[in-house]
């Protein structure tokens, strides 16, 4: 695309200078005074708690609460806290939840969005379909799922009839709970990625691809090649999302496991959430949370970076 | 969307159709073995048939009265509504702001806006609470419980994120109509409402559609912050489920669920085209 020549101005988007212009207020400060007050007061309020002695009892003081330093983060850790058992676990369950739905949906979403971006009759069709589980609020996803993995449910009875387990195949409970959730999940989100890379597909100009042709490339070699490669980028940031999504995912875990979950499913929101609302120890549960904000600030760290790349020019 | 000849099925060779449409069992087969429940009487359900002797309609219309459905799905409306309005004007002054003018702490404030969704929501909810409870002791109202207490909690994802995609929409859009209005003498709100507005409808539509959907879809927030008279649907919707004596009903759990999937898939249908352009906004350029 050729660009276009614009004289040198001073604005604000173009000049390569920073220049110094006051927003009108009356547009700005009410959104920042929002987001302020419930975001970046919340996670002060957090972080506070964390360091301090607050319980269900003594809540209505929490301004005055005694401060405990670090017992709080010891108490996470050394699993003292609502169940028994440590964070440490949770955050181990939690990141195996979110890489293996991640990897088993960037296939799929690849694969997906190849077969879509094929102009049939039926491409039309395809796509619905292919969306359709995104378009299913996730508390909806997690009644079916809970539905399907019942033990004379759907996915028992179709492993018996091909002679594996059965009946006494108890998914919702213990260690197996995880696989439970990771199957849902993956079902659930793999139109996010199927999403990021038939947009990606989208955008690469035809120009690159038919000179490939030209010079003799097969369509696989293309594939592979030119598509995957220029695909990277979106890729990217749709791994990283996601990734920080199946982290941070309360619902469909909360909805078929409840709180406090069966032991392989106890990922850290859920966690959080039973040791702070079911045994109100909120300082702990604060700690817990202040724990995994750093660790999901890993992924969100490599985003805000990967996304500056492309806010258009002159932007940030 | 442009149509790009070049992709076509031949990569897939005879594998295109298995492929495709072994894709689309997986995703129609448990949402059909859904509906199927929802038609099944709950004794049946119990009794492990696979496959209903009976199919009846009855779950669709006993839900209605065996929880306060219709009271549930009008509060999920109102609350939807008004956080979807209140994220939209205050996203858009924030954006305006942040897209036409260069001052110090904006690029602050944009990586702010980018990491506010990837802070996880059950970090917030104590602290909210705390906040809210500490608000109500000063001013003498009781608020928590209310429709507005959530109206306001939802902004906390839903005002980042309409923020941020107007953004993300101004910045692509050029100033020289803005400029030319106001050398016409337009004040910056004659601007903003006259010419801005108009030339981002769909990010705002997307916005506000996709703060809906999220706020329609919330779980965590709406148990903790709502009472009996004041629970939003996805809530009540859970109360099917061992309600009294911890027996699930299992078919009008999934007739109810069903209806909450349709109006939202409905609304995301509408919006799709919008809706996924905003979703991938700033991935893809």
């Amino acid at each position: 695309m050729p660009k276009r020549v614009r004289p040198p101005r001073k604005s604000a988007v173009v000049s390569k200078r920073p220049v110094r212009r006051r927003p009108p207020y009356w547009a700005v400060a009410p959104g920042l005074t929002f987001t302020l007050v419930l975001i970046v007061v919340p996670l002060a309020i957090g972080l506070f708690i964390s360091f301090s002695d607050v319980t269900g009892a003594t809540v209505a003081t929490w301004t005055s609460a005694p401060f405990l330093g670090l017992s709080n983060y010891g108490d996470a850790l050394s699993g003292e806290g609502a169940l028994g058992t440590s964070v440490v676990r949770s955050l181990l369950i939690s990141i195996a939840f979110a890489l293996t739905t991640t990897i088993i949906i960037t296939p799929l979403g690849i694969l997906s969005a190849l077969l879509a971006a094929a102009p049939t009759r039926f491409s039309g069709v395809i796509r619905v379909c292919f969306i359709l589980p995104y378009a299913i609020p996730p508390f909806v996803n997690g009644v079916i799922w809970r539905l399907l993995f019942l033990n004379d449910g759907l996915i028992n009875r179709i492993s018996a009839a091909v002679g594996l387990g059965g009946k006494h195949v108890y998914w919702l409970l213990g260690e197996r709970s995880f696989w439970a959730i990771v199957i849902a999940d993956a079902w659930a989100s793999w139109p996010f990625i199927f999403l990021f890379v038939l947009a990606g597909l989208q955008g690469i100009p035809a120009e690159t691809l038919e000179s490939a042709y030209i010079d003799g490339a097969s369509r696989l070699r293309a594939t592979w090649s030119i598509k995957l490669p220029m695909l990277r980028r979106v890729l990217a940031l749709a791994l990283l999302l996601s990734t920080i999504n199946h982290f941070n995912n309360f619902t469909l875990p909360y909805v078929m496991l409840g709180a406090p979950a069966p032991s392989g499913g106890n990922v850290i929101p859920l966690h959080i959430y039973s040791t702070t609302f079911t045994t109100f120890q909120f300082g702990v549960g604060a700690a817990m949370g202040v724990i995994s904000v750093c660790l999901v600030a890993i992924p969100a760290i490599a985003y805000v970076r990967a996304v500056r790349l492309s806010i258009p020019r002159g932007v940030a | 969307m442009h149509r790009q000849p070049w992709i076509n099925r031949k990569i897939f060779g005879p594998l295109y159709w298995p492929l495709t449409l072994g894709l689309i069992a997986i995703v129609a087969a448990p949402l059909a073995y859904a509906i199927l429940i929802s038609l099944t009487p709950d004794s049946e359900v119990r009794a492990g048939n696979l496959l209903p002797t009976t199919v009846k309609w009855h779950n669709y219309v006993r839900m209605w009265s065996t929880l306060p459905l219709a009271r549930d799905l009008a509060n999920s409306l109102v609350v939807c509504l008004a956080s979807g309005c209140l994220a939209v004007l205050l996203g858009l002054g924030l954006a305006y702001g942040l897209s036409r003018f260069a001052f110090r702490g904006r690029k602050g404030i944009l990586i702010g806006l980018l990491c506010a969704h990837s802070i996880p929501h059950v970090m917030l909810l104590l602290p909210l609470f705390v906040l809210l409870a500490s608000i109500q002791q000063a001013i003498h109202t009781v608020f928590i419980g209310s429709r507005w207490a959530l109206v306001l909690v939802y902004l906390t994802f839903a005002l980042p994120f309409a923020g941020w995609l107007i953004f993300t929409y101004l910045a692509g859009v050029g100033e020289e109509v803005e400029e030319a209005a106001r050398l016409d003498g337009c004040t910056r709100f004659q601007v903003l409402y006259h010419i801005v507005v108009p030339m981002i409808r769909p990010a705002i539509a997307v916005s506000f559609v996709f703060s809906f959907l999220t706020a329609w879809s919330d779980v965590l927030f709406a148990s903790v912050l709502t009472d009996k008279a004041t629970r939003t649907v996805a809530v009540g919707v859970q109360t099917f489920i061992g309600q009294s004596s911890g027996e699930v009903f299992w078919g009008q759990l999934l007739a109810a669920s069903l209806l909450n999937a349709a109006i939202v898939a409905t609304l995301f249908a509408f919006c799709q085209r919008y809706l996924v352009g905003g979703l991938t906004a700033g991935a893809v350029q």
